[in-house]
């Protein structure tokens, strides 16, 4: 891989604002928010429940149900084209195709009532011109890239038959089938155990090698995303207050937020009697706080973290915080 | 320190199929032989994946489930043996903190009703009303709640908070053993580390016995004096935790330990990548019953299933290597 493709973009998000109409009134699930992904990246978005990580990823496919969702603002500039000016059936065309998706789920990402085979047949033939055998052929070649041992075995089959890491490297090679790219994979191996977890990380990384595509990893798991990740995007009540190389960023992590996130860890290596835990609740995004959205739970506030928001400020190359004290703290 | 739980061969095994009038041939084996002891004021962790035995044992411990042999002393009393009003006496000293706190809280009850709960049960109100309202302040304070929950309804609360309702409930009457079923499974981490310091806190206060399941070996790690490592039924390793982390030895552990991601200072000994599912515990393999993904395995693991030896002072392996 050379150094110019390596920076070259694939997909900018700028001021993607996702608002929410309940009956408890509107709310930002995310509020202006920057992402980059570039070519055969691999980016990481960490955050806590509700923090918007999800509504980022549906946003970014054009996938929030409208009502109750409508993205607001925003642009998602993707191979150079616009997809917020897309047609339905434009996108639809991108989807899929283009970008796609796993989810956590792999039991009700598939339908039930229907054989493997059947299932990956369908989705192909809908995206590339082919015939039934083809495609079914196609199929039992996709699910031996996943290293499935017995493919032609394995599209008989119906979903619970199969296990959950089976499941899942179907979901895998069902969006894998159109060669994207860029994969946004939402809590993949949450659901499953830890060696079916390693399983399943050592293949996505493999596969990364050998087709060669960007990837949006969401997980709350740190060392997850530490582990398969280049770069990472730590969100807090639907804003990015972190962003940075992976290195730097576990290594010298400078949001408060992202920083009391690591200390709350059980580690390995270090024995403590009790994990510095965050006071206090997340935020309501109905009435989200003034000024830095965490100041109320942030041992390092001042009155300007009340008043004012932060913007993203460099504090190392290619690591940009959003945060009054982290520059301070960088002098000390 | 004394044993307060002894448990010896416990076996469970879950019938399936079969109806009315024909008896079940398949039997799901959920535990099979376990023996182990948890001193007073201790913390034994359980570690292991889906469908190990790790919670049925937590369940056979409070008689939610019955037992198909084995014994179980509380304090040197099989609690297996005991009839139900026997068993009634003793039920408050052992409480059980699960997985999922929305679903352990009856939505239709203020939480001061969920929490006075166990003493109507128990009768404990001889002391009159005051004393239980009194008790109940006491409590929910303790957990780092204020008595303005009390008159709310659990889905008010959130997913943190309905924990430390539950872990409320579950000590009220004073235990001296709590099982803990994936109690932070499904809460974030920060509000994970503010219930795991909850949690040490009380069983310093209250000097508790817990039994601690979990998957996750950093949580593991972080609560527990011993660790039993499960798979498939057995206890395939056990130790205390800093001994464990310091020396593994059954294949098992060390693939589980390869497993689990780590940040780059944190120490990783093995690289061992697992080939294959979990097998099914309808019918688990002959021989030890890691053999058919265990890298090393030899002729001898396929046939004989190997005992729990100690091989070290407290670390106890079942493995023929």
């Amino acid at each position: 891989m050379s150094k110019a493709s390596a920076n070259e973009s694939l997909l900018q998000v700028r001021g993607l604002r996702t608002r929410f109409y309940t009956y408890e009134g509107e709310f930002d699930a995310v509020s202006g928010i920057d992402l980059d992904i570039r070519k055969n990246e691999s980016v990481g978005l960490v955050g806590e429940t509700g923090c918007g990580k999800s509504v980022t990823a549906l946003s970014i496919m054009r996938l929030i149900q409208d009502p109750p969702g409508k993205i607001v603002s925003g642009f998602l500039v993707f191979k150079g084209e616009d997809l917020m000016s897309k047609s339905i059936g434009q996108m639809r065309a991108i989807r899929g195709a283009h970008i796609t998706m796993i989810f956590q789920k792999p039991m009700t990402s598939l339908n039930p009532t229907f054989r493997i085979g059947t299932q990956m047949a369908d989705i192909i033939s809908l995206h590339k011109q082919l015939g039934k055998k083809e495609a079914w052929a196609r199929s039992i070649e996709l699910l031996k890239n996943v290293r499935v041992a017995v493919p032609e075995n394995v599209v008989k089959r119906y979903p619970h038959e199969l296990s959950g890491g089976m499941r899942q490297r179907v979901m895998i090679a069902i969006a894998l089938s159109s060669n994207p790219d860029l994969i946004i994979a939402d809590e993949p191996t949450t659901a499953l155990d830890a060696t079916i977890q390693k399983q399943i990380l050592t293949l996505i990384d493999d596969l990364r090698q050998e087709f060669g595509f960007s990837m949006l990893f969401i997980s709350h798991d740190l060392r997850t995303i530490y582990n398969v990740c280049d770069r990472i995007y730590v969100m807090y009540a639907g804003k990015i207050v972190e962003f940075g190389d992976i290195e730097s960023v576990f290594e010298y992590p400078a949001h408060p937020y992202f920083s009391a996130l690591m200390n709350s860890l059980p580690k390995f290596d270090i024995k403590k009697d009790s994990l510095g835990a965050i006071p206090g609740t997340i935020p309501s995004l109905l009435n989200p706080p003034t000024g830095c959205r965490f100041h109320p739970r942030c041992p390092f506030a001042f009155e300007l973290c009340e008043r004012e928001t932060p913007n993203l400020r460099e504090v190392g190359k290619d690591h940009r915080v959003a945060c009054f004290r982290a520059m301070e703290g960088k002098n000390a | 320190m004394s044993d307060l739980i002894q448990v010896q061969d416990l076996k469970k095994h879950f019938p399936i199929g079969g109806g009315l009038f024909s008896k079940s041939k398949i039997k799901v084996i959920a535990a099979d032989g376990v023996t182990f002891s948890i001193k007073r004021g201790e913390t034994l962790g359980l570690v292991g994946e889906s469908g190990c035995g790790k919670t049925t044992i937590g369940r056979l411990l409070t008689r939610v489930i019955n037992a198909d042999s084995g014994k179980v002393l509380f304090e040197g009393r099989d609690i297996l043996l005991m009839s139900e009003s026997e068993f009634r006496s003793i039920q408050k000293n052992i409480q059980m903190i699960f997985q999922d706190p929305q679903a352990s809280l009856n939505p239709r009850m203020t939480i001061k009703a969920i929490i006075k709960e166990p003493f109507l049960v128990h009768r404990m109100y001889n002391k009159g009303r005051g004393h239980i309202d009194g008790e109940i302040n006491r409590l929910i304070k303790g957990v780092g709640l204020s008595p303005e929950h009390l008159n709310r309804y659990p889905r008010e609360l959130s997913g943190g908070q309905q924990q430390r309702v539950g872990i409320c409930k579950a000590i009220a009457l004073n235990p001296k053993f709590l099982i803990l079923d994936e109690p932070t499974s499904s809460l974030d981490v920060s509000v994970q580390a503010q219930i795991l310091n909850t949690l040490k806190i009380i069983q310093r206060e209250m000097n508790l016995t817990y039994l601690f399941i979990s998957h996750d070996l950093s949580v593991i790690k972080h609560m527990s004096n011993r660790i039993g490592v499960m798979y498939l039924g057995h206890l395939v390793e056990m130790a205390p935790a800093d001994e464990l982390f310091e020396n593994i030895l059954h294949p098992y552990t060390q693939a589980l330990f390869s497993a689990i991601p780590t940040f780059r200072n944190e120490v990783r000994r093995f690289n061992l990548i697992l080939q294959g599912d979990v097998p099914s515990p309808l019918k688990p393999p002959e021989g030890c019953r890691f053999h058919p993904r265990c890298p090393q395995c030899r002729k001898v693991c396929e046939t004989e299933m190997p005992a729990l030896v100690e091989v070290a002072e407290h670390h106890f392996v079942r493995c023929h290597l």
